[in-house]
């Protein structure tokens, strides 16, 4: 009665989800409120704007989404361990079901807290790490003693078998840190995930943008063992569609209950505090987000890059606020994956 | 214990949802996710810790309209099936 599939049993039931917009996926920001000032942090909302969603209301947030088929959550900040109820809501999560992902930058994970969070039994926690090097992590968390109370947090985890994983973010500040941020995810047995993507800030100014490293040092970062594109349609545009998953089987949740498509794709479309979830997954944006289709993408139609792009809609939105443009971000990542892969062939035959 | 007997329980670790008529199940320190088809979601969804073996083959004889006898054996290889995977354990 387990059946067998062609696909791995994950990609057969999240290719359902989309197919029947199901909101399988869910990305929480429980709270904007955080206790560190990293340099390169996308949220502009003072942390006291509105009133976060009470325990109780994120006990119906759960419950909604429960009956909707919701699995996976991801629970961010801000630095969501600064709730004094995050154990009562992921607890709630788990009691009804949900795998659960805690986002954190670790510096509240003490030997009490790291076993609350192993009785959760998370799928993972994912920790932010800039550098093996306190005062290089600390130029970008802008707090004395945040390396050393995160690294505290990587080892307790550890030692009670929580999956941690080392996650960072490539600034001009840490570019030269990767070899050292892998050597410390091998040595404890950590998966490591990084990324060029610094995301614009939610108020629209694009000061972020100068702390994006280069291209020619992205290139020499990026490795494209492993990078694979489908094919490219005649347009010469990726075959993806639909173009992401937001809006079909994924979507997110403001400290304040505001639901988007996407952490990026922040057009009001309702709050939980006045319409039911599944009232807003039906609402003009969501739909609009899921008619997106190839032939809408004018800017990018004839790319040269095209199939070397992870085309964001997202990102596009935030930086032109145009879903269907072009991503200045993801225009530079494309060129540089095209020049990584072709010097590839080159070097490798 | 005579199998019909055994009271089958959900491991308290795992996740799981029903997405239409399949049932997908997560286990967090595998990190793997399984699906049962749409009689293995139905059975998953009467272990409820109380119900024994013999219960829920009852139960799904009332809602499928089979006789006992094969069902029992089908519904207790399954259990013994999550159980080898330690989805399920069996209450003493």
């Amino acid at each position: 009665m387990i059946t067998p599939q062609a696909l791995d049993p994950y990609e057969a039931i999240e290719q359902k989800t989309i197919q029947r917009c199901i909101p399988f996926k869910l990305d929480w920001e429980l709270t904007y409120r955080c206790n560190l000032r990293c340099i390169h942090c996308y949220q502009t909302r003072p942390a006291d704007m509105q009133e976060e969603l009470a325990a109780e209301e994120a006990f119906s947030v759960i419950d909604q989404l429960a009956a909707m088929g919701c699995l996976y959550m991801t629970l961010t900040g801000g630095e969501v361990l600064l709730r004094r109820d995050f154990f009562a809501i992921a607890a709630h999560a788990r009691s009804q079901g949900f795998a659960l992902r805690i986002f954190t930058n670790g510096t509240l994970i003490d030997e009490e807290c790291a076993g609350r969070i192993e009785k959760l039994d998370p799928l993972g926690v994912e920790i932010s790490l800039y550098s093996c090097r306190a005062d290089i992590h600390e130029s970008i968390t802008g707090i004395r003693g945040s390396f050393e109370k995160t690294v505290r947090a990587f080892k307790l985890l550890k030692a009670l078998r929580v999956n941690a994983v080392v996650k960072a973010t490539f600034m001009e500040q840490n570019q030269n840190e990767l070899e050292g941020l892998r050597r410390f995810a091998d040595e404890l047995d950590c998966p490591f995930r990084f990324s060029f993507t610094v995301i614009p800030k939610l108020d629209g100014s694009d000061d972020l943008r100068k702390l994006r490293v280069s291209e020619e040092c992205m290139a020499k970062l990026w490795e494209p063992h492993g990078w694979m594109v489908s094919g490219i349609s005649e347009g010469g545009l990726p075959v993806f569609e639909p173009l992401c998953a937001a809006a079909f089987n994924s979507l997110y949740i403001s400290p304040y209950g505001e639901v988007y498509p996407c952490v990026t794709l922040r057009k009001p479309c309702g709050t939980v505090r006045s319409s039911p979830i599944a009232q807003i997954w039906s609402s003009p944006f969501f739909k609009e987000v899921r008619s997106l289709a190839l032939s809408d993408l004018t800017e990018c139609r004839g790319c040269p890059d095209a199939l070397y792009c992870d085309r964001c809609s997202g990102l596009a939105f935030m930086e032109k606020g145009d879903m269907r443009a072009a991503s200045p971000n993801d225009c530079v990542l494309a060129r540089m994956r095209k020049r990584s892969i072709q010097q590839f062939r080159r070097d490798h035959g | 214990m005579h199998t019909e007997t055994k009271v089958p329980e959900r491991s308290a670790s795992l996740a799981w949802r029903r997405i239409e008529d399949e049932v997908i199940i997560v286990t967090p320190c595998e990190g793997l996710a399984r699906v049962l088809n749409a009689s293995g979601s139905r059975i998953w969804e009467l272990i409820d810790g109380v119900r024994s073996t013999a219960d829920i083959v009852t139960e799904l004889g009332r809602e499928f309209d089979a006789p006992a006898g094969p069902a029992e054996e089908d519904v207790a290889a399954f259990l013994a099936e999550l159980a080898q995977k330690k989805l399920v354990r069996f209450k003493e």
